[in-house]
């Protein structure tokens, strides 16, 4: 019970941080459960991976009538992660499991460096890419001086990126909010609460697209992902409410460290030095 | 887009968000009822998730789950709540597909048609 409990509560945190910073809670996710709780990888990958699918679930319903996500921007990449998210699954049953968790811990201490840096929307003058403008995808978004049309750049570099995080989904077992947000906020320069709300709304679906791989391999065990799913839901419904107050610089700055440490440790216990 | 266009799009995601808040509900609602049968099955049970055992005593097949379901086992119903939040993701395509059907977005359509696809397939590999 006890152990349930905190499970309960850690996923709660993983949820919370995971819609405040558009990472997804995944990536946090395992590596908690793995050096607090000494859970296996493969269970915590099953387990984090339908948490991955309840936070975008939870915090879609707050973005999509707020009209942030941008539906066509995130379909258009989608079809490259859930492909990229079939193929990481498929090669999850020729990767041992050391590599795995160096790769996750990698992406860990990205996710840091990524939250730790000023996100500041630069309003550009340039066109958007032509592919953006036939396809409809600029979008209106609420700032302080009103409303603002957002301009879309480089939709295939952007698109090409989202396959690799579609393949990082499918073989950690985690959202890839990291590199979704990367591609939509430094590639394709859209503002950054549509980039985390548009992120947000495909991640469910990305993770979907492996969920059938992990769930014949027995990574989801109900036992475990019960008080996962309960935590995290509590976590992002309660994060999408806070989202639109931006968390502060300490704040922030505090996600950066945890983030950065659990990436260190994952990093040391799979090759063997912890 | 129009600002017609604009306005439909904006009523379609509101309503598309609903239903995947109660689709949510009750996907909650059966696992915290498969939990609870499984916290009593499980009653002072020791927890161990520290090895992973293929041959755990676990649905990881459907019909599994159904046959788990049948007996009332609390993971077999946790299981079938799991399951149904990932149909959900495939529920929300769909409504994709028929928003951008509405729009006559027929790119947009045929986008998250392959995307469905690419998720169905992943159910056969």
């Amino acid at each position: 019970m006890l152990f349930l409990l905190l499970v309960f509560l850690i996923s709660l945190a993983a949820g919370l941080l995971g819609v405040l910073t558009g990472l997804g809670g995944g990536v946090v996710l395992i590596p908690a459960l793995m050096l607090l709780l000494g859970v296996n990888i493969h269970y915590a990958m099953g387990a984090s991976l339908i948490a991955v699918i309840v936070t975008s679930s939870a915090a879609a319903p707050t973005f999509m009538s707020q009209g942030l996500s941008n539906l066509r921007i995130g379909l258009f990449l989608e079809t490259a992660a859930a492909a990229g998210a079939v193929a990481g699954a498929i090669l999850l049953s020729v990767v041992p499991s050391q590599f795995i968790g160096v790769l996750l811990g990698v992406v860990l201490l990205y996710s840091a460096y990524l939250s730790s840096r000023q996100k500041d929307d630069v309003t550009s003058e340039r066109p958007s890419d032509p592919i953006a403008v036939r396809l409809g995808m600029e979008g209106e978004y609420p700032t302080a001086d009103g409303i603002k049309v957002y301009r879309v750049y480089h939709v295939l570099a952007g698109t090409g990126l989202l396959g690799i995080a579609g393949v990082l989904s499918g073989l950690l077992g985690i959202g890839s909010g990291a590199v979704k947000v990367l591609a939509m906020d430094r590639i394709m320069r859209l503002p950054y609460k549509i980039s985390t709300t548009t992120s947000n709304f495909i991640i469910g679906i990305t993770a979907a697209a492996s969920a059938g791989v992990y769930f014949t391999r027995g990574y989801i065990d109900p036992g475990l992902t019960m008080p996962v799913v309960l935590g995290v839901l509590a976590g992002a419904t309660f994060g999408a409410r806070v989202l639109l107050r931006a968390p502060s610089r300490i704040l922030r700055l505090v996600f950066v460290i945890v983030i950065a440490v659990l990436g260190l440790q994952l990093i040391a216990k799979s090759i063997g030095i912890y | 887009m129009t600002n017609a266009e604009k306005e439909l799009e904006h009523v379609i995601q509101k309503r598309m968000g609903r239903i995947l808040f109660w689709g949510m509900m009750v996907c909650t609602a059966i696992i915290l009822t498969g939990g609870a049968l499984y916290l009593s099955e499980h009653a002072g049970a020791k927890a161990n998730f520290g090895v992973f055992i293929t041959s755990q005593n676990q649905p990881r097949t459907l019909s599994a789950v159904v046959k788990g379901i049948v007996s009332s086992n609390g993971g077999a119903i946790i299981a079938a709540g799991i399951l149904l939040l990932v149909v959900l993701q495939y529920v929300r395509v769909a409504l994709s597909i028929g928003m951008f059907v509405r729009m006559k977005a027929w790119f947009f359509t045929g986008i998250s048609v392959f995307i469905l696809g690419v998720l169905l397939y992943a159910l056969i590999v």
